[in-house]
């Protein structure tokens, strides 16, 4: 059966592919690097005429080229946190869900508490602490991601767990960890989904915000953070270097927001 | 035990728990607090440790932290000599929560009536106007807006004060407040609406309507108690948000509260002021959550803590 997919995740969908792929491949083709100093335009508004399409900063370095880094950095970022939080968010959903008792119980609690928690807190903890690497600030990401995906995917189990193919392959003596490998967590995949790219966009703005304070991603390397946080330093002067690299910003997390959604009307039509 | 005693009891391991994480994660940080571009002569920083006990070991340390703290006593910041974090706390707590309630009642008041306005007209011209309107809101950090704002409203249209602080003029709040809370008012907008809908579709509605009741009556008790469940408990993530955002917007805007504080406290190893803050505005969350369980009763009485806690639903 070939089910239609939606307009507007096919479109989203696109717009994401395009953004991707010339952030990866367009600086290539710049005639400027992310950290190339030009020295006859220092701070110059967009213009075709100077090769600065959206202008330059305080260094003379590129914008264009810059934001599409800045772009790369944070798409990358924002996904390997999810998948990695989608590791954890199964994992533990899965285990609490199926096992039941008293290990969810404990799970729960903890998801619960977490969850009340003031969790920016302990991300700029943890980037303190772990120093200031790329890895770091994944980690500090992933660790607040999985929470949401911890409780949908207990839920889903929980359903699961009453199914006849579940009880046919407990009956034949299938262990616990393979009948969550192959029973329960193909069968939690569409929400899952669904929930991974729900939580993409949370995890961009999450990195971007730690960026704009200082603790992510570090100069010369750009991200979108970083790059906002330079630009509303210069925003009377150069209002540029805030616009580009937010409208950007706001973009992609819009456009990846409308394809969760648009995923979950497709996937759970009750669901709003 | 009483139910609502209890809920509020179970937050003291919590707080335990979350002051011994961080107590922990601050700790395990490299670098202390007298680390300077030049290294300090060892007995001066022999003398720095006796006198801030950090010359003790850790286990001791911890315990004579939590003895001061349930004493009121936050200890002395280590970084900006001469302050206690009390004294921090005393100027910039009331900045801060001034921002935060603002904003938050903000996001309520304007964020519900959207919410509810765009379930009414489904499908209709203002729905497809307002909810575009909040996934943009929600797309759109603090961060983004503050600046921006600043620089329509205060650099170029010259409305209102790009920065600064004079001990709480209305002018001075309108910008900050209005960047921190349309992330959350677009959430709530939505929420509500979400909600809304579902609760539109209930029988009792149909039959509120069907007896002829106004529908002023039909929106504040029918429609709403129930639509308020989830954006309700939405309450403590709204205002853990608008928590995150001052550190942005506190910045920003140049306002003396204490989101400047927890970055500046955490790079600079500032142990007391950082532990201080995760302290006090924890239990400000806690309480928050704790309020929100007690309310939901009152609104839905399934969700009542002593029907929730006895199974019985």
């Amino acid at each position: 059966m070939r089910v239609a997919v939606p307009l507007s995740v096919r479109v989203c969908a696109t717009v994401l592919v395009v953004v991707a792929s010339a952030s990866v491949v367009l600086p290539y083709l710049s005639h400027w690097q992310a950290a190339t100093l030009d020295w006859d335009h220092v701070a110059v508004s967009p213009s075709w005429s100077a090769g600065h399409v959206f202008g330059t900063d305080r260094l003379g370095r590129d914008l264009f080229v810059r934001t599409l880094a800045g772009v790369r950095v944070s798409l990358a970022i924002g996904l390997l946190a999810t998948l990695v939080s989608v590791v954890i968010g199964v994992t533990v959903g899965a285990v609490a869900g199926f096992l039941g008792g008293r290990t969810d119980a404990l799970l729960m609690r903890l998801v619960d508490v977490l969850y009340s928690l003031p969790y920016i807190f302990f991300v700029i903890l943890l980037t303190v602490s772990l120093g200031r690497s790329p890895l770091a600030l994944l980690l500090a990401i992933a660790a607040v991601g999985w929470l949401t995906m911890a409780r949908v995917v207990r839920a889903q189990t929980q359903a699961l767990r009453q199914r006849e193919f579940v009880t046919a392959a407990r009956a034949i003596g299938v262990s616990t960890p393979a009948i969550l490998w192959r029973h329960i967590v193909p069968n939690v995949a569409g929400p899952v989904v669904v929930y991974a790219t729900l939580t993409v966009p949370s995890l961009i703005l999450l990195e971007s915000f730690l960026s704009f304070l200082g603790l992510g991603v570090q100069e010369p390397a750009a991200s979108l953070g970083n790059l906002m946080a330079q630009g509303a330093a210069e925003m009377e002067a150069a209002p540029w270097m805030l616009l580009v690299p937010g409208s950007f910003l706001v973009g992609i997390v819009l456009v990846i927001g409308i394809l969760g959604d648009a995923l979950r009307d497709w996937v759970d039509p009750r669901a709003r | 035990m009483n139910p609502t005693l209890r809920r509020l009891l179970w937050n003291i391991p919590v707080l335990l728990l979350i002051v011994t994480l961080a107590f922990a994660l601050v700790r395990l940080a490299p670098g202390g607090p007298f680390d300077q571009e030049q290294a300090l002569a060892p007995d001066v920083k022999a003398n720095l440790d006796r006198a801030y006990g950090l010359d003790l070991p850790l286990s001791q340390q911890y315990g004579r932290y939590l003895w001061r703290l349930v004493h009121g006593d936050f200890g002395p910041s280590m970084r900006l000599r001469d302050f206690t974090v009390n004294d921090l706390l005393r100027v910039g707590l009331p900045v801060s929560l001034s921002l935060g309630v603002w904003s938050l009642l903000l996001a309520l008041g304007v964020g519900i009536p959207i919410g509810v306005l765009a379930a009414y007209h489904r499908g209709h011209g203002l729905e497809r106007v307002l909810m575009p309107l909040m996934s943009l809101g929600v797309a759109i950090p603090s961060y983004v807006t503050a600046p921006t704002l600043a620089l329509v409203f205060g650099i170029y249209l010259h409305w209102l004060p790009v920065a600064g602080w004079e001990a709480g003029a209305a002018r001075d709040l309108v910008l900050p407040v209005v960047a921190l809370s349309l992330p959350t008012l677009a959430t709530i907008a939505r929420l509500t609406r979400a909600s809304a809908l579902d609760v539109l579709e209930m029988s009792f509605l149909r039959t509120a309507r069907a007896k002829g009741l106004s529908p002023l009556h039909t929106l504040f008790w029918h429609l709403l108690p129930p639509t308020l469940v989830p954006v309700l408990a939405y309450l403590g993530p709204a205002a853990a948000g608008i928590l995150t955002g001052s550190l942005v917007v506190e910045t920003v805007f140049g306002l003396p509260g204490m989101g400047r504080y927890l970055v500046q406290g955490a790079l600079n190893r500032d142990y007391t002021l950082v532990l201080g803050q995760v302290v006090v505005y924890a239990s400000l969350i806690l309480v928050i959550n704790a309020i929100v369980d007690v309310l939901q009763g009152f609104l839905d009485p399934r969700l009542r803590l002593d029907a929730r806690d006895s199974g019985r639903l």
